[in-house]
This record gives structure tokens, sequence and C-alpha cells, in this order.
């Protein structure tokens, strides 16, 4: 029996991976636009692999995250009162102050540059690592958020009834309370998945090149280069964020459906897409 | 600590229940023997619904002693003292007593056939054969076999609470509990409910149903209890507490809602 996160965790992967599969086929277009325009283009292929990895590394993460920290620690904020694991509550509730409450770019800064010297260079992080982490650490305490505030939004009858059958809070959590919490929970994720996406351009600062900071290379590098150019460069650019925002959204709303069900009162014949997903989902 | 056939099935003893400064139950006691229907009636708050509630610890009391079977619930005695028992040995407790919300409370996100499933696959350990062939002879029970993969939504209020009726049963409960399990209800549906109710209470299942059904009462009840004021006033036959109530807040009642 998967859990919840870790289907979540696998639906991510596999958006990841198709991401690479199709992210060839449209490197090479922009890559012959942007030959025929400017020039050559450098490594854009390995950049956009960086940039697909990260995305879908980053909520995986931040997914990963919130079933170990975020989720325990909101459907404990319930029973405060009775509940005796104090450790958990109070890292959690420090994890979520600290990291929603100081900037990204503070806190790619902090991971890069300061962790070395505070460990006297006993731990160093290359960019990837550094900026991966960083943008986790940052997503996961949003989510978690996110994620308490869908368990609240679920009423408290259910746990109850599953309580009066003889669930275990834990057991009655996994299989009541969070199915349908996750009804409310996709919708806010959706958007913080787009705004990650776009704040993966912050990992400039640590010399990773990302999207942005690529177009800027570009302008900076080709000399006698017109506004026009800078203008169709910053097109492309553009393009590519919708490509990836648009593929979430489409993403979000099959998942959005899926778990609707039995909060609508037609009865719908299941799509492909859902039929493939219920069925990994049941199986699990 | 074996279950004996004499001792009752429900034995609450002295309850005291405070909300804050609110005191909810002001020393309740009552018994319930086995194959017996309890009907409790009373004005809104007070406090029949805390007392359900406590016999499957929802909520936890704050002195006194309820047993269930011989157990007592909520709490084991560690030389001389009480102690807690563990969330585990809890959720124990409340699989054997089966409880009927008046908001039915079914799970949302599944079948009426998952609905009555769920738990005895995950708590019990049923096999999903075993418990999917259980679950659909429960559903038929409650005249509902054709409805076992529409989802809550899908079913009508009298048909989510028979549902959420055929889910307490197949965890085959000692007592079953019902709290207003009708008043959330049309007119119209409320029969088809008190019908499975009445059914239950003629098979020997322990009852107790906190309802403002007197009909009900009248035909199915063993007992019927009076509580008002956190107390109980009155207690008795069902025709003598509803034809020849001794107390006056008894009377009172009685007037109000006939």
């Amino acid at each position: 029996m998967l859990r919840l996160t870790d289907r979540l965790f696998f639906i991510g992967l596999a958006c990841a991976a198709g991401g690479l599969l199709v992210h060839p086929v449209l490197a090479g277009q922009f890559n012959t636009f942007w030959t025929s325009h400017l020039g050559s283009v450098p490594d854009s292929a390995e950049v956009w692999l960086t940039r697909l990895l990260f995305a879908a590394a980053a909520i995986c993460a931040a997914l990963d995250m919130y079933g170990r920290l975020a989720a325990p620690a909101g459907s404990r904020l319930r029973e405060l009162a009775r509940d005796s694991w104090y450790p958990l509550r109070t890292i959690s509730g420090f994890y979520i102050w600290l990291f929603r409450g100081t900037p990204l770019l503070l806190q790619i800064f902090f991971v890069y540059f300061a962790l070395p010297q505070m460990t006297n260079h006993a731990l160093v992080l290359t960019e990837f690592p550094a900026g991966f982490i960083a943008l986790s650490l940052n997503e996961g305490a949003y989510m978690a958020e996110i994620v308490r505030a869908g368990i609240t939004g679920v009423s408290g009858g259910q746990m109850e009834a599953a309580q009066s059958l003889g669930m275990t809070r834990s057991l009655a959590m996994r299989r009541v309370i969070l199915p349908q919490a996750i009804r409310i929970i996709i919708p806010p994720t959706g958007n913080e998945f787009i705004s990650m996406m776009k704040n993966t351009s912050l990992v400039s600062t640590i010399t990773l090149t990302d999207l942005f900071y690529r177009v800027q290379l570009i302008y900076t590098a080709s000399s006698g280069i017109g506004a026009q150019d800078f203008f169709n460069l910053l097109l492309v650019a553009a393009v590519w964020y919708l490509a990836l925002t648009s593929a979430a959204t489409y993403l979000q709303g099959h998942i959005e459906r899926h778990f609707a069900r039995g909060f609508s009162r037609e009865i719908r014949q299941p799509g492909t897409m859902q039929r493939l997903m219920v069925g990994a989902l049941r199986r699990g | 600590m074996s279950a004996h056939s004499s001792q009752p099935m429900v034995d609450v003893q002295e309850v005291y229940k405070r909300f804050g400064q609110l005191e909810v139950l002001r020393g309740v006691s009552m018994k319930v023997e086995r194959g017996q229907t309890i009907v409790i009636i009373g004005p809104s708050g007070s406090g029949k619904s805390t007392l359900l509630r406590c016999i499957n610890h929802l909520e936890t009391i704050n002195s006194g002693h309820i047993f269930v079977d011989g157990h007592l619930i909520g709490y084991q005695e560690v030389d001389g003292a009480l102690k807690s028992l563990s969330g585990r040995a809890v959720a124990r407790q409340r699989a054997q007593i089966g409880m009927v919300f008046q908001h039915f409370n079914l799970f949302n996100h599944m079948t009426a056939l998952d609905n009555v499933i769920e738990a005895p696959i995950r708590v019990k350990g049923l096999s999903k054969r075993e418990a999917r062939e259980q679950g659909l002879a429960l559903l038929e029970k409650v005249g509902l076999a054709d409805r076992a993969h529409h989802y809550p939504v899908q079913l009508s209020g009298g048909q989510q609470q028979r549902v959420a009726i055929a889910r307490a049963l197949a965890m085959n409960p000692k007592v079953m509990m019902y709290d207003e399990a009708t008043s959330a209800l049309d007119p119209e549906l409320v029969g088809g409910v008190l019908e499975v109710m009445t059914e239950l209470a003629h098979e020997g299942m322990t009852g107790i149903v906190v309802t403002h059904e007197m009909g009900f009462a009248r035909e199915a009840a063993d007992d019927v209890i009076f509580m008002d004021g956190g107390v109980i006033v009155e207690e008795g036959k069902p025709d003598q507490v509803f034809d020849r109530p001794q107390q006056e807040r008894t009377r009172a009642f009685l007037r109000a809602i006939l």
C-alpha cells in the first residue's frame, strides 16, 4: 500500500520524465529559432534539462516533505491539547516559521555560501544540490500551510465517524481525511507549483544558468544586437515559461477531476488519463 | 477480565463531564442490559448526545466510570489509579461500539459499499472478498443493495443514514448508539430509517437511542430515560414515562413536544 504522498511523488516523477522526453524536440525547435535569429546558442539544451529537473524535483521534494513534516503537523494542530508528541510539533512549526518568513534568495545564498563557511568546508554543496535544497525547503514550508488548510477543510464529523469505527487517528487520516483534503489542496498547490517554476530564476545568483539568465547572457554576449532581437529573445523565454506552466495547469485539471469523485452528483465515465491514474492509485 | 452474560452490556457510573465552565453531565448513571434498547429523550442541551459520545470515548469524562461489556472505556486501572489507554487500545474498544450520527458522516469519497467495507478490511483485517460479501448483505438488509456503487452525494438523506447504519453493523458491534439519527431527515424519509432501527432492536441488538421519535420509543424501547440539565430526571417503561410521568419537568417536556 503506497502512501498518498508517495503516489503524488510518482505522479510528479512521471511528469518530469514526460518533460524530459518532450524536451529535446522543443529545444531543437527553439534552438533553430535562436540560431536563425541570433547565431549559435551554447548549451541551451542542458540548461533546459536542468530547469525541468529543477521544477519537477523540487515539487516532488516539497510533496514528500509535506508527507513527512507538514501533514503530521497539520493533523496535530487540531488536538494540540491531547497530543503528547511535542517534538514534532515544535520542529515543524519552527521550520514553517523560518522558511516562510525569510526571502528565498537569502535561503539560496545561505545554503550555497554560508553552509560551507559555517561547517569549516566540511559541507560544500555544488550549485545544483544547493539550489535544489533551498528551493525544496522553501516550497515545503508553503506546502505545509496549504496542506494544513486542506485538512482543516474536511468536516470534523469525518474523523469522528472513522474513529467510531475503530480506526486509529493515523489510519483515519490516511484513508479518510487526506483523500478528501487533496481536493482542497490541489488548486493552491497548482498555484505554488507555477510560482515556484518562476522562482527557479533566482538560482542564477549562484551561477546556475536558468532561462531568463540565459536570455541576458545571449544579449550581452552578442555585439550589435538590436532592440527587435531582444524583444524576440524575451518572447522565446515567455513561450517557454508558458509551455511549462500550461503543462502544469493541464495536469492539475486531471488530478482535480480525479479527486472530485464523490463530490459531484453526475455519474461520469472516467477519461483515459483518469483511468490510468485511478488504476495506478488503486493498485497501490 | 472476562465478560459475564449476567452483567449489563453498558454500565455508566456517576459520570461527570465539563466543557470549560459548563457542566454538561452531572453524575449520570445508567445500565443497559444485553439485548435491550434504551431511548434517551430530553430537551436540547440536556447532555444526551454528550453521554453517547462519552460512551465511545469521543469525549473524555472528568470523573466516573463507563463499562461496555465489562471493560472500562478509555482507561485501565494500574495500582488503583486510572491511566489513559493508548490511542490504539481506545480504537479497539470503539470498534465494538457502533455509532450513527445525526449528519450521517459517510465518507464522501467512497461509494456506499466502500463505506461499509472500509473498517472491516482496515481495522478487523477481513479479506476484501469476505468484507464485500458481508457488506452487500448488510446493504441488502437496509434495503440499499441497488445503491452499493453510489456515492453519498447521490443518495437521499434517508439512504445515507441507512448506509451509515450498515457501516456501523459491519463491525459486529456489541451495542449500537444512535445520536438523533433521524433529526436531519425530511419527514418522509424518517420512516425507512426507524424501520431498520426497530428491526435491529427486535433482533436483539443492544441499543442506545437518542431521539425525538416518540412512536419509535413506544414500539422499540425497553426503557425510556428523560434527561434534563445533565442529570437523569426520570426513567421507566415507555408507557409509564409517556402516559404517567412522575416528574413535573418530564410532563412539561412531553407537553411541549407532543
